[in-house]
């Protein structure tokens, strides 16, 4: 006869990180489990902390472009426009209608890069290599142009208060008109191989769920908060540079879960193909910077300014104060990532622990930005 | 680059007298950064563009919803900003979400400032209701001993910026569940982000390369 | 189970495709006109003597500080063959702590920085750390690499 006896348990906790593959980055967390489930998780960051706030405070205004490409290492163009269109703001400049396009349409690029590094990474995550190599192909046509335009490959540094660093060189546009069907037969094709994947699907469908109200109550944007069902872009809400002149729609999920995570960055890939598309037709001619005294020194008058975009990972923001002078005097950075982070605990609640890097996979964190 | 290059100009030598500090956020006429000889005082950058109609509105909502709170006013950049006492800032924030006037249900970003004479902790409040941005500031007089009250009960995303602001400037938000260092190692006494402490050269530890000579930044 | 099928059915198309990947050592993608790899300096020769004049700009404004950079007066302005008072006496760079910015670029008063396409650079320490008579050649180099005369007149190309 068997009779059934209550066995002592203890929480066991388990150390994620920081130097793991699955953590995208040197991350760390600590999972309590109880048998298989999740009972909670403390995260801890700050192990790529370069100071950029103080950095910033101690350099000139076109400086800090440098270091703004090194917190969100993977889309490094969104970065720039953001603090840009800060910088832009205070100064009274506006740039000619060519940069804002050209603006537009590497900002857009970069948003397909950083979501074909999602989906290359996520693909990992749920033990799949072969994707990997599907994003990194496309990926690469990107790169290659965008090193045709800035000179890097990573680290760009092209955008300017006022403009660009220089003209689009000659045959980008063509370039870009010639890539994007091929890309976006690559999308599609990264797309029938994972999308409708049965063992895709059974690590992702309903993982992670977190709700729409928990979402904005922790501070979630981008394609986490999409993916709950609210359809939110500051591109639309509060728009900014040309994007209001721009049809594209904003790509919205049901469940909040990771799957959903994962079918709105892909449809968010095709709407900023069409982006560049009606680009493309509208860039005119024309000069490509606006002139501003004492450029590269330039002074910028004093006040201050909070400044939104819309980054492959959320909604960026910059914190700029001024007094006046060569220098910022204070730079605070809104990073997506560290506020999507946040509510990686509630998502992680009564998962499963290997769901757990599935999840944090899905969040697309880039620690580079997370720490600053 | 060549065209608006000047080089070392002459004219950079005048440098700008700081505005010490901000007194009375609110009605304060900041010095324009590049006064001519010959030209009119520049307008404020924030005042450049008029209020938006929502942020007029808005100005309307708060008066009625923060009855009792004293608090200043200004458009900067064409969004409302007031600014309020510290003691009062759970008090407001928590009408800023309860309140169906106002219904701030995004705390976009929280950051401190250090203003070298006072402290500032900003709220920026996001409304994906109305679609309306509001500029919270706090002014933390007490320089010494900075607080103010945690609003993670109001929005559970202000932990995180919170700690970064405690562990940056060493302001104290009573009422946080757990107010440790996030991003610097343990056992960091600095307060990194403050105006008084200064930014480190990194040097060339190497022998015998790049040595940099004093005196430069 | 259709859709794994369907995954396999474009692995096996992609299958067919030409590679787009090239065997590294052995062959090299081309590198774009614009690429920037590590600084040089560039030879002025009309006078016969470095543009660079050795006036610190570009060492301030280094955000990784890698430069290192003093001035002399310049000799050949006293025997009446050029105009530079001061010229450049001693330019190390620390390539291993450069990052390829190019803000020196950007804040010389004098063109006389360029980023060349030198990237593949790995070495043991006292290598990476480029002297003067080495920033020039790897600009000339660099120069003669894409046809162009090391001249005066290529100048206002960059």
């Amino acid at each position: 006869m068997i009779t059934e006896r209550r066995l002592d348990t203890v929480d066991m906790h388990i150390n994620v990180g920081p130097q793991h593959p699955a953590t995208h980055g040197v991350f760390r967390m600590v999972l309590r489990v109880d048998g298989e489930r999740i009972v909670d998780c403390v995260p801890y960051i700050g192990y790529l902390h370069r100071g950029f706030e103080k950095l910033a405070e101690n350099e000139e205004f076109q400086e800090v472009i440098i270091h703004l490409d090194r917190t969100d290492y993977i889309a490094q163009f969104n970065n720039e426009f953001c603090y840009l269109m800060a910088v832009e703001k205070l100064l009274g400049v506006k740039p000619p209608e060519r940069a804002e396009y050209a603006r537009i349409i590497l900002a857009e690029l970069n948003r397909i890069v950083s979501h074909l590094m999602f989906y290359g990474a996520f693909g990992g995550d749920a033990g799949a290599i072969t994707p990997f190599l599907y994003a990194f192909r496309e990926r690469e046509r990107l790169q290659r142009l965008f090193e045709s335009v800035s000179g890097a490959r990573l680290m760009h540094f092209y955008f300017r208060a006022g403009g660009l660093k220089e003209d689009l060189p000659e045959g980008f546009l063509e370039e870009v008109r010639r890539i994007l069907p091929v890309l976006k037969q690559g999308i599609d094709e990264c797309d029938t191989l994972l999308t409708e994947n049965e063992v895709f699907l059974s690590r992702t469908v309903g993982i992670g769920a977190i709700s729409a109200q928990e979402a904005i109550d922790y501070g979630c944007t981008g394609p986490i908060l999409r993916a709950c069902g609210v359809r939110e872009d500051v591109r639309r809400s509060d728009p900014y540079s040309l994007y209001p002149t721009l049809d594209f729609d904003v790509p919205v999920g049901k469940k909040g879960d990771t799957f959903d995570r994962y079918l709105v960055r892909v449809q968010e890939m095709r709407e900023s193909i069409r982006i560049v598309e009606q680009c493309l037709d509208r860039i005119p001619e024309g000069p490509f910077r606006t002139p501003i005294p004492r450029y590269p020194h330039y002074r910028v008058d004093p006040g201050e300014v909070y400044v939104h975009t819309e980054n492959p990972r959320g909604d960026y923001g910059i914190y700029l104060i001024s007094r006046g002078g060569v220098q910022p005097f204070r730079v605070k950075l809104r990073s997506p990532c560290f506020c999507n982070l946040m509510a990686l605990p509630a998502m992680l609640r009564d998962a499963y622990v290997a769901d757990a890097v599935m999840v944090l996979g899905s969040l697309d964190i880039v620690l580079g930005e997370v720490d600053r | 680059m060549a065209d608006e290059e000047q080089g070392p100009a002459p004219e950079q030598a005048q440098e700008q007298p700081q505005p010490a500090a901000e007194a009375t956020a609110a009605a304060e006429v900041r010095p324009a950064a590049r006064p001519r000889p010959g030209q009119a005082p520049a307008v404020p950058a924030g005042q450049r563009e008029p209020p938006k109609p929502e942020a007029e509105a808005l100005a309307a909502d708060l008066a009625q919803a923060w009855e009792g709170i004293a608090f200043e006013q200004r458009f900067n950049f064409s969004d409302l900003e007031v600014t309020i006492a510290p003691q009062d800032v759970l008090e407001a924030c928590r009408r800023c979400k309860g309140d169906s006037r106002l219904s701030f249900d995004w705390l976009m970003c929280l950051s401190g400032v250090d203003c070298e004479t006072h402290f500032e902790v900003v709220y920026h409040l996001y409304s994906y209701r109305d679609h309306r941005r509001l500029t919270i500031r706090a002014r933390l007089e007490d320089r010494d001993n900075p607080a103010v009250a945690s609003v993670v009960s109001v929005w559970k995303g202000a932990d995180w910026h919170e700690r970064e602001a405690a562990e940056m400037f060493g302001i104290d938000f009573p009422g946080h569940p757990n107010l440790t260092p996030l991003l610097l190692e343990e056992g960091v006494e600095e307060r990194p982000l403050l105006k008084s402490q200064p930014l480190v050269p990194i040097f060339a530890d190497r022998p015998g390369v790049v040595q940099q000579p004093e005196g430069v930044p | 189970m259709i859709g794994v099928l369907k995954g396999l059915v474009q692995t096996w198309k992609t299958h067919w495709r030409k590679p787009v990947t090239v065997q590294y050592p052995d062959e090299r993608l081309p590198l774009q006109p614009r690429y920037m790899g590590f600084p040089g300096l560039i030879w002025d020769q009309a006078i016969g003597e470095p543009f660079c004049t050795g006036c610190q700009v570009c060492m301030r404004y280094c955000p990784t500080q890698c430069m290192y950079v003093t001035m002399q007066d310049n000799p050949k302005q006293a025997a009446g063959e050029s105009k530079r008072r001061k010229i450049v006496e001693t330019f190390t760079i620390d390539i291993s702590r450069c990052i390829s910015c190019a803000i020196c670029v950007e804040v010389c008063n004098f063109d006389a920085i360029e980023m060349t396409h030198a990237h593949e650079r790995a070495g043991y320490y006292p290598d990476v750390v480029p002297d003067l008579p080495q920033l020039l050649k790897m600009s000339e180099d660099f120069r003669a690499q894409r046809g162009q005369k090391p001249a005066r007149e290529t100048r206002d190309v960059l």
